[in-house]
């Protein structure tokens, strides 16, 4: 009796956990890749997959954070482009790398804000503020080269090159995950996105500074998302306005596969990195299988309705 | 029996690993009202939502009319003849009354809908139950709480309904506003509605009712006609054993004089809602907020915490006089509230017991910048022991527990700071009577400890039973401070009304 009451919880706390599913489901999807075609597990195309999701899964950290506050960013992809064409502009007039870079995510960083603060001061709606930023920034980016792309050519560039043999790109996914994981989970910072999304009036009545939080969030992605630009310009060796779009949406469903609620209050680091990996899997797999592209995005629908089906069935077996 | 519109008969129903319902027979009469009472959890939300079609896994019979029916959907109940208003709102906040209450069933002509016809019959219904305040085209979001709820019970009755059921429906209505809603049941019940009665107001049961079920655990304990009321035998069937009888030495003795003041607020106005308010309470008092729903009393309590500002007048804490413009300030200053909505101010339901718990206090729960798992564990699970939370365990997410534990829960939140003074706004509402004797038990050791508690409540007993001495406000203004032996019912409503 007790022995199954210890391995019932040894179970649980290998499976039971929320993200159990969806890792499942990128187990079982790797796994039949594979088998069909074996080239899948080689250790350069494992490499190439990390490298194809490492754009989304950086942005998906700041933009889990939003979601789990409740809110959502549409903005990210131009930030993206803004980031590339930005700091190739800027390194191209003679500006020095490293501080064109620091600049252009502070800039972000300062758009980044003022979205949140028209989300927490004239409490517009989150997805109507950051769709008016993106034409914004679009806009802009466009502006500052009319819309011909800029060569980069500088020591930058080994954002986009490999380190040992692996892109440091994925160095970077993986450092950008792991503090984002941290804070999010064991500080109060990461306590706080939780609560104001859970609840924001009894966040405000337990002495939280709901609008103070919220707008770290936006601050947090757009940065990020400017810092992902400038990996892929890099990656590139040209800063192009075309950079990052349609990233906005792919961020928002690797948020949702791994399990952030829409709703804001939910949501973890691991369970955006699989739904990111998910995403990269599919479409590398969809190659290697030489299956057309235009399967790699229907089923990219289906999986997304899948997994917040599985979160919406856990949620009623568990209020019950 | 003729005059029995539904008979259930032998009613069980379980939850996975839970029996709700025991084999429970009850008849419905026509023109009558019969209310149901019990504790939280007792079963009577479960027996509502069988009858009304919304669980249809059970055993037993149901017989409307004589003949033995099932209903697979509410909406094949509501086609029956049976109604719900059930304790939530259900109303679409941005349409109009008649379209509210005609939603579903709308008159049409081809493919339009008729307003005319519309308008027309929702005059009828609203006229029918002598309700004049309310036009067919006012749109329902600028309705006051109340006069939704005889919308809602308008909209109930649109479809002929024989059998109404009424969850709580008093449960955030003034006493005049609840007044009103008497006179329609009792409308109602001369049109020949048999009327199904859920409430925790007992008195309110004893005014309305004409039978009265108890039910506790899932069993039916007792059935009582009207001339076998007697509220504390109603009380005792509810809980099984006898209530504590009011012992006057729970209060400490209730002489404040040498006490340190800790509290004074002077002159707190805020446009039209607060009007010139001034009192202070001691070390270790337990200063009670009388008044009807909506007399400024919660308005007042957000003010001193700064969840609103206020626009004149001076709080001060100790002898040193704070500006409080947000809670961050407020609980500097060593003040905690518990809301008075918990669902919309005070929980995190999603999010689990350890950490609404600890939401205010990560700052002492941290090794260096990161929290703490084992902090963070045992601070909750000293909490869950001392206040005596019911729960499998920390983890659980608060929403699944019951209100009394969840008030707990808010509790245990802010007694984990240690604050000078906890405003309590409505701590026991909807709460049932074991988990409120708790609630009272910890009140008090509170305050015998030195916490300055100010208590918002309108329950006259709670009021009278905890408070040495009763601030009583009416339409944002105080009208009075009753002193300890001044306390009782009829002085609190003199200066409430």
């Amino acid at each position: 009796m007790d022995g199954a009451k210890k391995k019932k919880s040894a179970f649980s706390r290998i499976f039971g956990f929320r993200e159990a599913g969806v890792l499942l489901a990128l187990i079982i999807l790797c796994l039949a890749i594979g088998t069909i075609n074996p080239v899948f597990f080689s250790f350069r195309n494992i490499i190439k997959v990390l490298r194809q999701f490492s754009a989304i899964g950086i942005i998906s950290v700041g933009s889990a954070f939003i979601i789990i506050t409740g809110g959502i960013d549409l903005s990210v992809g131009s930030f993206m482009a803004f980031g590339a064409v930005g700091t190739a502009k800027m390194i191209a007039d003679g500006v020095p790398p490293i501080l064109a870079l620091l600049v252009i995510l502070g800039i972000a960083g300062c758009c980044g804000m003022i979205s949140g603060l028209i989300v927490v001061k004239i409490k517009l709606n989150p997805f109507i503020v950051t769709l008016a930023m993106m034409n914004i920034i679009s806009g802009v980016t466009y502006l500052i080269t009319n819309g011909i792309p800029v060569a980069f050519n500088n020591y930058l560039n080994f954002l986009g090159k490999d380190f040992m043999t692996i892109p440091v790109s994925i160095f970077i996914m993986i450092i950008v995950m792991i503090i984002g994981a941290i804070l999010l989970s064991k500080t109060e910072f990461g306590r706080k996105i939780y609560a104001v999304g859970g609840n924001g009036m009894a966040a405000k009545l337990s002495g939280i500074n709901v609008d103070k939080t919220k707008c770290t969030a936006y601050i947090m992605t757009s940065v990020l998302a400017a810092l992902t630009g400038i990996i892929t310009c890099a990656n590139l060796s040209s800063g192009d306005v075309s950079t990052g779009s349609g990233y906005e949406l792919n961020v928002i469903a690797a948020c949702a596969i791994g399990g952030c609620s829409l709703s804001g209050g939910e949501g973890t680091i691991l369970g955006v990195f699989i739904g990111a990996a998910i995403l990269g899997v599919i479409k590398n797999g969809f190659v290697l299988l030489m299956i057309p592209a235009s399967w790699q995005t229907i089923t990219i629908g289906i999986v997304i309705i899948l997994a917040c089906t599985l979160d919406q069935l856990k949620h009623k077996k568990s209020e019950a | 029996m003729t005059d029995v519109i539904l008979s259930v008969q032998h009613l069980s129903k379980s939850f996975p690993g839970v029996k709700v319902l025991n084999d429970i027979n009850i008849d419905f009469r026509k023109g009558t009202v019969h209310a149901i009472v019990g504790e939280n959890g007792a079963g009577k939300s479960t027996f509502m939502n069988i009858v009304f079609g919304v669980y249809t896994d059970f055993n037993g019979k149901m017989i409307l009319d004589g003949k033995e029916t099932k209903f697979a959907s509410p909406m094949e109940a509501q086609h029956s003849g049976i109604a719900m208003v059930h304790q939530e709102n259900s109303l679409i906040p941005y349409l109009s009354v008649m379209d509210n209450i005609f939603l579903g069933h709308y008159p049409k002509k081809g493919f339009f809908i008729d307003k005319s016809t519309l308008r027309k019959k929702t005059d009828v219904l609203l006229g029918e139950l002598n309700i004049k305040e309310i036009t067919p085209d006012s749109i329902v979001d600028r309705l006051s709480v109340a006069q939704r709820q005889l919308v809602e019970i308008v909209k109930a009755l649109s479809l002929d309904a024989r059998l109404l059921m009424l969850d709580e429906p008093t449960a955030s209505l003034t006493i005049t506003e609840s007044q009103h809603l008497m006179r329609v049941i009792s409308q109602l019940r001369e049109k020949g509605v048999a009327i199904v009665y859920v409430s925790h107001k007992l008195d309110e049961v004893f005014e309305i009712a004409d039978e009265i079920s108890v039910l506790r655990d899932g069993e039916m304990i007792r059935h009582l006609d009207k001339a076998e009321f007697d509220h504390d035998q109603v009380v005792y069937y509810m809980i099984g054993r006898k209530l504590q009888e009011y012992d006057s030495s729970e209060k400490g003795s209730g002489d404040f004089t040498a006490r340190k003041e800790i509290i004074r607020v002077e002159h707190l106005s805020r446009r039209n809602e607060l009007h010139d308010i001034s009192f202070s309470a001691k070390e270790g008092e337990i200063l009670g907020f009388g008044g009807l729903v909506g007399a400024g009393r919660s308005e007042l309590m957000e003010a001193i915490f700064g969840f609103d500002r206020y626009s004149s007048g001076e709080i001060f804490i100790g002898s040193k006089k704070v500006e409080i413009t947000n809670p961050v300030h407020a609980i500097e200053n060593g003040i905690a509230l518990v809301p008075e909505e918990r669902k919309q101010k005070g929980i995190f339901a999603r999010l689990s017991i350890m950490e609404n718990i600890n939401v205010v206090s990560y700052k002492n729960l941290k090794n260096g910048r990161l929290i703490s798992s084992r902090k963070e564990r045992d601070s909750a699970e000293k909490y869950v022991e001392d206040l005596r939370i019911r729960t499998t365990s920390i983890m659980k997410m608060l929403g699944q527990l019951s209100g009394g534990n969840q008030q707990k829960v808010i509790l245990a939140r802010w007694l984990r700071l240690s604050p000078k003074i906890l405003i309590l706004d409505e701590p026991t509402h909807g709460i049932d009577i074991g988990a409120k004797e708790e609630i009272y038990k910890i009140i008090r050791q509170l305050a015998s400890e030195g916490t300055t508690i100010l208590l918002v409540s309108s329950e006259m007993d709670e009021l009278i039973r905890l408070s040495d001495r009763v601030v009583v406000m009416r339409e944002g203004y105080l009208k009075g401070i009753l002193e300890r032996d001044e306390l009782s019912q009829t002085n609190i409503m003199k200066l409430a009304i």
